[in-house]
């Protein structure tokens, strides 16, 4: 990374080859279309290589950190968006999932984690499960969700908080 | 506005943590963050969930282009801030890919493949190329595409299509590129050439084996229909 502060476009385009496909899938799946999923990674990416967020290792593993700066902008793009309503968020749709025929240590093990944190997503209460999607993968703050929901403000923060404990709790040492 | 309690900012925090707070409550939450232990290690507790919540997406290929297009902004950016020395390669932006995603379709390969004859590397009949490029020839199934030349100049892991007298491909068709990478194929973009018979556009390679182009109905297939008209074994 401090070879892409320092201007080198090889070494860019080294970390673009090994995070480009997570940061598409993330940008894609809180965007819901390519294009728009194209033109976040293409910001964040470039945001990175111009130097205006930076990263450094106490922001914990370039992927996380990069996928956050990924995550900013999507949700940026979504709440400047006019068509931010009633998005569904779910992740059904997604029509080109692929599964890499071979796939190396690193990603064995990020697929693994992706399976364990889906896990625990998915043992989530629905109600639980749909305000942190809602939240987290579709950009709405917590009283749009409760107008949306039609619920009290305070239950959907409990909701959010209890579904963080619980996928906290589930997912234990895979987290940590 | 009124005055929060610590309550009120711990009944927050996982709205904060999901980043579910309206900005100015956000930045209320961060002032009191700095000055509150307790709730600064709640949020580092919970923190990592939502970490791990966005490396849990299904995966999604990103079409070529995306990388093609960002590469040429920073191979350009890298190369005014290195001076005058290196001038970046003049390169179009492969526009067919725009609005696509690829998809490997395992299997079609061989059946394509079974297809394909001998290919040449030749001499460039269409010029331009560098020293440190290769131009392939395609092979072209003349009873598919009568008519038209094609090469590939193949530079790394970019190439450039250049077509010329092609044929305008039927009413309600158009020619689609594929990449095809061991036993998997993965889809490209659509393209008719212009009116003269001609299109040029850069093409990010990558690692694919072969580049193979077949006529499609206008909007694209998610894996070929038909034989290749035109084939590039890189």
């Amino acid at each position: 990374m401090r070879l892409v502060q320092r201007g080198d476009a090889r070494a860019f385009e080294a970390i673009y080859d090994r995070h480009g496909t997570a940061a598409f899938s993330l940008a894609y799946r809180i965007a819901g279309n390519r294009v728009a999923a194209e033109d976040i990674v293409q910001e964040a990416f470039l945001s990175v290589w111009r130097s205006s967020v930076r990263y450094s290792p106490e922001r914990g593993n370039l992927r996380s950190w990069l996928l956050s700066v990924v995550h900013n902008r999507a949700i940026d793009s979504l709440r400047r968006s006019v068509v931010h309503t009633r998005r569904q968020v779910d992740s059904e749709g997604i029509e080109d999932r692929i599964e890499a025929p071979e796939l190396t240590d690193g990603e064995v093990f990020r697929r693994d984690e992706a399976n364990t944190v889906r896990s625990a997503m998915d043992r989530l209460p629905e109600d639980q499960l749909k305000v942190v999607q809602l939240a987290y993968f579709g950009g709405f703050t917590h009283s749009q969700i409760a107008d949306m929901l039609e619920m009290p403000l305070g239950t959907v923060k409990g909701r959010m908080r209890l579904a963080l404990d619980k996928m906290r709790d589930g997912l234990g040492e895979a987290v940590a | 506005m009124s005055v929060r309690s610590h309550e009120d900012y711990q009944e927050n925090i996982g709205a904060f943590v999901l980043g579910a707070l309206p900005e100015l409550e956000a930045e209320l939450m961060e002032k009191h963050l700095a000055g509150c232990e307790s709730c600064r290690a709640e949020v580092d507790e919970l923190s990592p969930v939502t970490a791990a919540m966005l490396r849990s997406v299904p995966q999604v290929e990103p079409p070529p282009s995306l990388k093609a297009s960002l590469m040429r902004t920073v191979d350009e950016e890298a190369a005014l801030r290195a001076g005058p020395v290196k001038a970046p390669r003049e390169r179009r932006r492969w526009t067919w890919f725009e609005g696509w995603s690829p998809r490997l379709a395992t299997g079609i390969a061989v059946a394509l493949l079974a297809l394909a004859v001998g290919i040449g590397v030749a001499t460039d009949p269409f010029g331009g190329g560098s020293p440190s490029s290769t131009t392939i020839t395609a092979q072209i199934d003349r009873k598919l595409m009568p008519t038209g030349t094609a090469v590939l100049q193949v530079s790394g892991r970019d190439g450039e299509i250049k077509l010329k007298n092609a044929p305008a491909p039927p009413s309600g068709r158009v020619y689609q590129l594929w990449f095809q990478h061991g036993k998997t194929i993965e889809r490209g973009g659509t393209f008719k050439p212009k009116p003269d018979g001609s299109y040029d556009a850069s093409v990010s390679i990558g690692s694919a084996d072969a580049v193979m182009v077949t006529v499609e109905n206008a909007g694209g297939a998610k894996a070929p229909t038909g034989p290749p008209v035109m084939q590039f074994t890189v």
